[in-house]
């Protein structure tokens, strides 16, 4: 099976279109190929997005000065770094004594510090200094965890080599550093692979404070080396993100029989399970009675934005294991997910994502520019959901953009579907795409006319059952195509998610300025009105009434 | 008075970065063309990533994506390989191939590489060496910063690109060095009043500030083209308007053809647009319009209008050296007191600059040269400030401090539209002197 896009020789198993039950899913966890503009980046990048918010250590980037630059941002946030700022001698002579006095220096900078991380990058990594001799001796010297990164941008193929090797480090230096003999602490968690981006962690600690469960330390959005040190007193671990949590999870049931749970907080349904999952793991009598009450609240809620989003299609492109929740979270909103995809995601992600959609759907590893591109002409979504590198090509496109993960306010939980729902449906709705479009279509109009008979306009709206789809300009009409909505029958047009059959028309008509019909019910009027559809309610012969068209559009 | 960053080793939050962003940011000037970053994954996200959020536009860098393998046993077969990619995915009529420390470091030899790859290419995926141009650009991220790459870049492609003919074409070469779009678009504006024929080399103001237009283009159509780079060695001056980004492509011409280069500074405020206007006239032989004096007489108007405002005011600026020499000589004239001023890229010619500016008016600032954003805090602490002019990376700063802050330079994120604006030019000088007088009032 193959998807209409124009692919590399290399990149065909790479791109599928989704089929339940069956083995195929893209290729993953390959390296990237040279001269494309892939939208992944480095080991040393994974390795600061899983490190970069520990508050009370020391990062040092052992390095060219470039590395530490780019290395404080994470996630859209300035971090405090350190660099050892590698020039041409130190290349030539070595740099281990510039590490040294760095960390020296760095350590009498910044008092306090519980531990130092020195990052490794490529150069460092090229030239086979002994970072682990220096690191110790440094450690000796200031009587202080001095622990190395082995990230070099090179090893691995994507970020996710960074994650792995960020995990080890944790594992090795700072998690269950604390008494060991104390025991476990009542009703607590650890959260695995949450980054705290836009509040959410705040969500979800709420979620759970109402069934009485408290979070030691969240990997690694809230990790301070304290809580890192105390975090094998947890009694369970909870997985959100696997691509960065799993491996941890499982580390620490084998070395403290913590037991994990994979779970997400995007969505409704998917929060749903998660707490109950939560709840029954801890024998909590509340669950329920949140559920009920917090579900209710966020339906009301993202109601008034559901009719707009009907529908509508979507695409996301994502790192790697957000793909499935976040789809089902679309869904839940009514919309069609028509690409999942992502940067590095495994195996097992493609599989999650390829139960949460429907057959046909597009699934796509470590898509790059060129491809993306081609994806959004080609299919045109309503909606594109993905990282800032992505955005602005959209947007040239005339494609809606929302950045995932988020830059406004908190997705996860049930408030934070509420803002999700509000967030797709601004940013779907803005004026400007209808705008973009009509400037093109200015001398050329598109009507749609509900004529059964080809000479009259003689169909109500809702039940027209073919369109005759017109292009106007100042001194021409010609009839380009005629489009039938789809029967019951038909397999293309059925949706389980039970787009009736106004919707069905008025995306039929979704490139049209207007529809003409004998008459349109009130509420096909207003949903029409919604997507730019204007509805003109007229009878008689088709000439005279595309004139009049012409004249009041 | 200039005080040296001491001998404190670690570098604290740099605010300058490596060499490849600067030879990228130029590339995207040129019509067609694709920078290929010869090096990790990373080097060339973290480029794409820092160039969109400034410009708030799709960039289009690729990489040659160095793994274990390539690190080891050399990246030839990344960039040969990944030259057919790019050709196959976007047609490009240029590809600047950008290396990084580590392709440096390992010794891979870009531009026998690249000449084998060319030609192996004529008549192999229909594209000869003669549609596209390949350039190698030297940028080891360890030597010097982006400044120092967009410098190289500049005399790299100019080496492979120039043919000298026999006549003048009668233009002035510009090169503008890591300003905005608004910037270029104000000197283009200078220039067209002046009656001026020029040739903006490496021209992004087309290509990193676009249309949304809906129809597909894989590459912006805008930039300067291979043909009016070629030409570039024809032309009667060239003015770098960043003596420290871009001095390189214009000595370059000056050595090789003979053709007068006038470096810097740029033309912030009044005398320095001047200095500017008077050196086109200089170069080409045009009078200043009665139009320029009239934007002029305007700036004018506004100094005296707004002096009440800015007098005695303080101010701390810090970024590019080009851009914070030329704004430190416009903070003088409008009669406030430079406390603390900045480069992120070491240079001894910007403290000679601002120390001649500083003496000129009677100050005594502290100069720093390739300072870190641990260097500024501590110097505004000690020296105080109302107000400071930076880059985006120097707003945390300025909230600690709890002073008002005008964005200025590369990059600026967390606000938008700073791209468009110019700052160059008595209309660009303008709105940034709007802009100070307005956050002071904001702040008062």
């Amino acid at each position: 099976m193959s998807a209409s896009l124009e692919l590399l020789p290399n990149r065909r198993g790479h791109v599928v279109l989704n089929k339940k039950d069956a083995a195929e899913k893209p290729e993953c966890g390959r390296s990237t190929l040279p001269g494309v503009i892939s939208q992944r980046a480095c080991a040393f990048y994974g390795a600061r997005w899983m490190l970069a918010a520990i508050p009370d250590v020391v990062h040092l980037v052992h390095g060219p000065v470039g590395c530490a630059y780019y290395g404080r941002t994470v996630r859209r946030t300035n971090y405090r770094i350190f660099s050892s700022n590698l020039a041409e001698r130190d290349i030539v002579f070595g740099a281990g004594d510039k590490l040294y006095n760095s960390i020296r220096e760095a350590v009498r900078q910044f008092s306090g510090t519980r531990a130092v991380i020195v990052y490794a990058t490529c150069v460092v990594g090229i030239t086979g200094e002994d970072l682990s001799a220096i690191c110790n001796r440094a450690s000796t010297d200031l009587g202080l965890p001095v622990v190395p990164v082995n990230c070099p941008g090179f090893c691995g193929t994507s970020q996710a080599a960074g994650h792995d090797i960020a995990v080890n480090v944790l594992l090795e230096h700072f998690i269950g550093k604390g008494d060991k003999k104390e025991p476990p602490l009542d009703n607590t968690v650890n959260i695995l692979g949450e980054f705290d981006v836009q509040g959410d962690l705040g969500e979800i600690e709420a979620l759970l404070g109402q069934l009485g469960i408290n979070i030691i330390c969240t990997f690694s959005g809230r990790a301070s080396t304290t809580a890192m040190a105390n975090s094998h007193r947890a009694k369970l671990n909870i997985v959100h993100c696997r691509r960065t949590g799993q491996a941890l999870a499982e580390a620490m049931h084998d070395r403290f029989h913590i037991p994990f749970l994979k779970v997400s907080f995007f969505g409704l349904e998917e929060t749903t399970a998660a707490l109950r999952a939560v709840g029954e793991f801890f024998g909590s009598d509340k669950t329920e009675k949140v559920i009920a009450q917090d579900v209710k609240k966020a339906r009301r809620e993202i109601e008034p934005f559901l009719p707009g989003l009907a529908g509508r299609r979507v695409a996301l492109f994502f790192g790697a294991s957000r793909m499935g929740s976040m789809a089902k979270a679309f869904q839940e909103l009514g919309m069609e997910v028509i690409m999942a995809g992502s940067q590095f995601g495994c195996r097992q992600d493609y599989r999650e994502a390829g139960d949460k959609v429907k057959e046909g759907v597009l699934l796509m590893d470590d898509a790059h520019d060129r491809e993306l591109e081609e994806l959004l002409t080609k299919y045109r979504p309503d909606l594109l959901v993905g990282g800032t590198k992505e955005k602005y090509m959209a947007h040239k496109l005339g494609v809606p953009f929302l950045v995932f993960p988020q830059e406004m306010s908190p997705f996860a939980g049930f408030n934070g579907f509420v803002n999700l729902a509000r967030e797709v449906s601004g940013i779907m709705g803005a004026p400007v795409w209808r705008l973009a479009q009509s400037r093109r279509e200015v001398s050329k109009l598109k009507v749609a006319v509900a004529s059964g008979n080809g000479l009259t306009i003689d169909q109500h709206f809702g039940r027209a059952e073919q369109f005759m789809i017109f292009e106007l300009t100042p001194n021409s009409v010609s009839l380009l195509e005629i489009r039938r909505p789809a029967g019951k029958e038909s397999v293309s047009y059925q949706d389980s998610g039970g787009r009736d059959g106004v919707r069905q028309r008025i995306d039929l008509l979704a490139d049209c300025r207007a529809v003409l019909c004998t008459r349109a019910g009130e509420c096909a009027r207003k949903q029409a009105g919604n997507t730019g559809l204007t509805v003109l309610e007229k009878e008689g012969p088709l000439s005279e009434a595309l004139k009049w068209c012409s004249s009041v559009l | 008075m200039a005080a040296a960053t001491g001998a404190r080793v670690v570098t604290i939050d740099p605010c300058h970065t490596c060499q490849p962003l600067g030879a990228a940011y130029l590339l995207l000037g040129i019509r067609g063309a694709v920078p290929l970053v010869h090096g990790s994954q990373g080097c060339c996200s973290y480029v794409r990533y820092l160039l969109n959020r400034h410009f708030r536009e799709p960039v289009k860098v690729a990489a040659t994506s160095f793994h274990e393998d390539a690190a080891v046993f050399g990246g030839r077969r990344n960039l040969v390989e990944g030259i057919k990619n790019l050709l196959l995915c976007y047609s490009p009529r240029f590809i600047g191939v950008v290396s990084t420390c580590l392709s440096e470091t390992i010794g891979d030899n870009i531009d026998s590489i690249i000449r084998e790859v060319q030609k192996e290419l004529n008549g192999k995926i229909n594209v000869s060496s003669k549609q596209v141009k390949i350039v190698p650009i030297h940028t080891p991220s360890y030597a010097g910063s982006h400044i120092k790459g967009y410098d190289n870049a500049s005399r790299a492609v100019l080496e492979y690109l120039v043919q000298p003919g026999k006549d003048s074409n009668g233009k002035l070469n510009v090169i503008p060095g890591i300003i905005n779009p608004g910037d270029i678009e104000e000197i283009k504006h200078i220039l067209v009043e002046m009656d001026v024929p020029f040739l903006v080399l490496y021209d992004i103001s087309r290509t990193l500030d676009t249309p949304l237009e809906i129809s597909m283009s894989r590459l912006p159509k805008e930039g300067t083209s291979v043909k009016e780079l070629a030409d570039a060695a024809n032309s009667l001056g060239t003015i770098a308007l960043c003596r420290h980004a871009g001095g390189a492509g214009a000595r370059y011409l000056q050595k090789k053809f003979n053709i007068p280069a006038l470096l810097g500074p740029l033309p912030v405020g009044i005398a320095n647009t001047d200095r500017f206007l008077d050196s086109v006239k200089k170069l080409i032989g045009k009078e200043i319009p009665s139009s320029l004096e009239w934007e002029r007489g305007i700036l004018l108007d506004a100094m005296a209008d707004s002096c009440q405002y800015t007098m005695m005011k303080r101010a701390a600026l810090v970024g590019d050296p080009d851009i914070v020499a030329g704004t430190t000589r416009f903070i003088c004239e409008l009669g406030m007191e430079p406390a603390v001023v900045m480069s992120s890229t070491a240079s001894d010619e910007f403290v000679r600059e601002v120390e001649v500016i500083a003496r000129e008016y009677d100050y005594n600032p502290v100069v720093i040269s390739g300072g870190d954003l641990y260097d500024f805090e501590s110097a505004l602490k000690e020296r105080r400030a109302d107000i400071i002019l930076s880059p985006s990376h120097g707003v945390e700063i300025a909230r600690k401090v709890k002073v008002p802050v005008v964005r200025l330079g590369f990059p600026v994120y967390d606000r938008v539209g700073y791209h468009r604006r110019a700052i160059v030019g008595y209309r660009g000088s303008l709105s940034l002197l709007d802009l100070i007088v307005n956050s002071l009032l904001e702040f008062s």
